[in-house]
């Protein structure tokens, strides 16, 4: 069980903006969640908090009890035993997440040899059968291969053999699907759906791949949680304008984009809903101040419009 | 955010800028500052005094005139050279870099083959097959010294033609001397410049080094020319201290000054 | 859902070996193409420059004085030099002394110049082997230490120091090293290479004792690059993705460092290391003149000045292949310590 109490993240750089802004979640075991938002909503910065990830000038309040302990509070040493053995984070397969001069069957059987101290050898075919069971290949050929013979794909089916390596049940993956095409975001989606026992918090900007793998949605705005529910709620029954507006420029709802967004600094002092200039349904009292979180018909919402 | 952002000063690049500007008062206004033709024999190997403020060297020359003319002399080379140094660059990577194919292939190949030549050894070797001279020495500093501002350059050009605003030129067609000219100049001017205060750095030690070796300019002196009389005279073992000290100082100092402007000045464009 | 990576994985390495052995030879090609051009460019400077190539080809002085005391042996000379052959028979000529190493008789001592030559680059040598080694050494610790915690004390003190002895004029420091250690300290002697009238052990250790001051000199010039460039590679090797991926998965950081920060920094750093090796024979001059130093630098610094051009020329000749061939060894390194060089990705 992962509880996010109050997670606030921002960058001593950078005193005004807030990447993060108060989130509550918690995630009960074997349940996978969702986080979905824009490039730039924070919901990577999130997941990189709660794995202790982000850089030293990060400064982040709040607690993330994975279990009933505080990440936040742990030492590097601490960590090390955690990290990849209790909680394990899958990066980007498009990205540059694996080392390009390691095979990626060593790779693969990395957290295993630092975690169950497992020999080289056996954690090298331990990774085999992994990459099997994820159909990576099925020869050990591949395997040996290096990072950039993958596809992307390919790599991040790896990555998700990585992760759960080690026996890690809590899993947090950032953006699996970014960059794929339509096929390869099916075969990672199936992938994921092959957790059965582990418990799962993805970020993706993708609404369909969420729909496929999550049961729980959590979505985030401009660093603040707007919305959270079931995921079939979600998508028949959404309440926040924010996730209405996403679910009309979504494909299959006919592409009803709205207006690029790109807060001013001047709309991060001022305090109001984040989302008030671009909302439709937007009144004075929404620009004023921040809504808080509303309970309405099983659904988490900021939205003046639901409070009463 | 660009509030709070004030404009920071640039400390090491002032520094630098103001060391250049002093060397360059002073090899301008080399006339009125030198209190003696630098050329003038006197008594030699005199100490520092009033009349001779770092002394006379082994032909009774006094040293301080020595150093403004050879202020001269030095900023002349550096600068000149790295001129020569940048502006073949510029030309070879806007080339390569726009044109592609077969023009790339050859200048890379160019660059590649003047890259593998040991440089001091060539300059060294074209300077004795030359006559000596400031130009002689200008081109041996030269030729092998272009090589890496064409790489850096050739990728910045590859760059910038990828976009949009040099494509749509070059689907309709304007003459490539026009987008050069007036689209990939302008735009690569920070890196052009960057590149030459480092060239003249470079350029300035490798003449200090040619000079110091005594095969610099003739009958006009440089900074290294001094040192090279100064250090084959023995006055180190002689403790002749205001000998041998400015004209290490002053190299040092200029070398510096145009390293800083070149170093800083990069990182002020990148923020 | 079938593997996309499909059966030609085994093709591929297959592929992979052979593409690599390609590489080497084409490599290998350009090198001596490379070698061809310089040799052949270096005939054109002597026999476009201004004056009697046979000026260059004896030197200066020698000519002079032949000139005004013995022109029959000068006709000798020219006949021998062939200068009165066609251009094409010269360069045909020249390029067979190349190919066969003999340069004639150098005329400051009347040995054969690659006696000479050879004499002088076990000098050379001498100092710029334990200067290459050490300062690769030292530049890659020291690097990695300032560029693994950036901004903490260690880089803080480091980097300004490297910084201004990057910027510090060869010829200039050389200069402070020699007033300070052995004029005014007298820890080292102040020119030679050995003392007078020392015997067996004696010598050596009058050698090593000579060595110092010119060695590190050579060594902080070196270490000083070598240290910005790995502090620069492994501070940009630290921001990749990778490095995030290896502490999620709870390696400690020593594992980190050495496992996934160093092996990806030391590529470069491998690469320039190699290329390093090009200056062994030419990149001492400065310091060989300013400590009397009788190698590679001075030997050729002293036929510049005598005008004994043969000398100079084949001093050069060398140095190029120096350059060209390490240039040659580091891309080699390179393809087979690089796995993305091998075979280009071939998915998608």
């Amino acid at each position: 069980m992962l509880e996010i109490k109050d997670i606030s993240v921002h960058f001593a750089s950078n005193h005004f903006v807030q990447a993060v802004e108060h989130i509550d979640l918690s995630v009960k075991d074997t349940e996978k969640v969702a986080i979905v938002g824009e490039t730039g909503s924070g919901k990577s910065i999130l997941l990189l908090a709660i794995l202790g990830l982000l850089p030293e000038n990060a400064v982040v309040t709040g607690q993330a009890l994975l279990d009933g302990r505080d990440l936040l509070k742990l030492k590097r040493k601490e960590w090390d035993k955690i990290r990849g053995a209790k909680i394990s984070y899958i990066p980007q397969g498009s990205g540059n997440g694996m080392n390009p001069l390691l095979r990626v069957g060593f790779q693969v059987g990395e957290p295993l040899m630092e975690h169950k101290k497992v020999p080289k050898k056996k954690a090298f075919q331990k990774s085999i059968e992994l990459m099997r069971q994820f159909h990576v290949g099925d020869e050990e050929m591949v395997a040996r291969q290096y990072p950039h013979t993958y596809s992307g794909g390919m790599r991040q089916r790896a990555m998700i053999a990585m992760g759960i390596a080690a026996g890690s049940r809590m899993i947090l993956a950032d953006e699996p699907t970014k960059g794929l095409d339509e096929k390869r975001i099916q075969m990672v989606a199936e992938s994921f759906q092959m957790l059965k026992e582990e418990t799962l918090l993805c970020v993706t900007h993708d609404l369909n791949f969420a729909k496929e793998i999550a049961q729980w949605i959590c979505v985030m705005y401009a660093a603040n949680q707007v919305e959270y529910a079931a995921a079939e709620e979600i998508f028949q029954n959404p309440l926040h304008p924010y996730t209405q507006d996403m679910l009309l420029a979504m494909p299959e709802n006919g592409l009803q984009a709205g207006e690029g967004f790109a807060l001013s600094h001047d709309e991060y002092e001022k305090g109001g809903c984040k989302y008030a200039p671009r909302c439709r349904f937007c009144e004075t009292r929404c620009k004023r101040e921040q809504p808080p979180m509303a309970e309405c018909g099983g659904h988490k919402v900021r939205c003046w419009k639901y409070v009463d | 955010m660009n509030r709070k952002r004030k404009k920071r000063v640039n400390l090491p690049m002032i520094f630098g800028i103001a060391i250049i500007g002093f060397f360059l008062f002073v090899a301008i206004f080399a006339e009125q500052i030198a209190p003696y033709d630098p050329t003038t024999m006197m008594t030699g190997y005199l100490p520092p005094s009033k009349e001779h403020l770092l002394g006379t060297n082994d032909l009774g020359q006094d040293i301080f005139s020595e150093m403004i003319y050879g202020t001269r002399v030095s900023l002349y080379i550096g600068v000149f050279a790295a001129f020569i140094v940048t502006g073949i660059g510029t030309i070879l990577a806007m080339l390569s870099g726009y044109f592609g194919g077969k023009v790339d292939k050859v200048i890379t190949a160019l660059t590649n083959i003047a890259m593998a030549v040991p440089s001091l050894p060539l300059t060294v070797l074209l300077v004795a097959y030359l006559k000596p001279g400031r130009t002689s020495l200008i081109i041996a500093i030269s030729i092998t010294a272009w090589t890496g501002t064409t790489r850096i350059l050739r990728s910045r050009v590859q760059q910038l033609c990828e976009m949009p605003f040099v494509k749509i030129e070059k689907t309709l067609g304007v003459h490539p001397t026009v987008i050069l000219w007036k689209h990939l100049l302008p735009n690569m001017k920070d890196i052009i410049f960057t590149r030459g205060a480092l060239a003249v750095a470079s350029a300035m030690m490798t003449e200090a080094s040619l000079s110091f070796l005594g095969l610099g300019t003739y009958g006009e002196k440089s900074w290294g020319n001094v040192l090279h009389y100064a250090f084959f005279r023995n006055s180190i073992m002689k403790k002749q201290v205001w000998w041998y000290v400015p004209p290490i100082v002053c190299i040092s100092l200029a070398v510096l000054g145009f390293m800083l402007i070149g170093y800083y000045g990069q990182q002020e464009r990148e923020g | 859902m079938k593997n996309e990576n499909g059966s030609s994985i085994l093709g591929q390495l297959f592929l992979g070996g052979i593409v690599l052995r390609k590489q080497v030879l084409k490599k290998t090609i350009i090198a001596l193409l490379t070698i061809y051009l310089i040799v052949t460019i270096s005939f054109v400077l002597i026999h476009v420059m201004p004056g009697d190539p046979i000026i260059h080809l004896v030197g200066q002085e020698e000519y002079y004085y032949l000139l005004d005391n013995d022109p029959e042996t000068l006709n000798q000379m020219i006949q021998k030099y062939g200068l009165d052959d066609s251009m094409t028979v010269q360069y045909l000529k020249y390029l067979k002394s190349i190919v066969t190493l003999d340069f004639g008789i150098s005329y400051s001592n009347q040995r054969p110049v690659l006696e000479n030559i050879l004499r002088a680059a076990k000098w050379t040598v001498m100092l710029s082997i334990p200067t290459w080694i050490l300062s690769g050494i030292l530049g890659a610790v020291l690097g990695v230490l300032a560029g693994w915690k950036p901004g903490k004390l260690f880089d803080k003190i480091m980097t300004p120091i490297f910084l201004v002895l990057n910027t510090i004029p060869s010829n200039c420091l050389c200069l402070v090293m020699l007033i300070f250690f052995a004029y005014e300290l007298k820890w080292f002697p102040i020119n030679g290479m050995v003392s007078p009238g020392k015997m067996g052990f004696q010598r050596t250790v009058s050698i090593l004792h000579h060595m110092c001051l010119p060695l590190i000199i050579l060594i902080l010039f070196r270490t000083a690059s070598n240290f910005m460039l790995m502090k620069s590679a492994v501070s940009q090797v630290r921001k990749e993705e990778y490095i995030l991926t290896a502490t999620s998965k709870g390696l400690p950081q020593r594992k980190v460092l050495f496992r996934h920060v160093m092996r990806n920094a030391l590529l470069p750093y491998m690469t320039s290391f190699c290329v390093q090796m090009g200056g062994l024979l030419s990149g001492s001059m400065i310091v060989e003149v300013v400590f009397g130093w009788k190698g590679m630098g001075m030997l050729m610094y002293n036929a510049v000045q005598n005008r004994d051009f043969p000398t100079a020329q084949f001093c050069f000749l060398l140095s190029a292949v120096c350059v060209v061939v390490s240039n040659l060894v580091s891309d080699v390194v390179n393809l087979a310590v690089d796995p993305r060089l091998k075979e280009e990705g071939q998915n998608e």
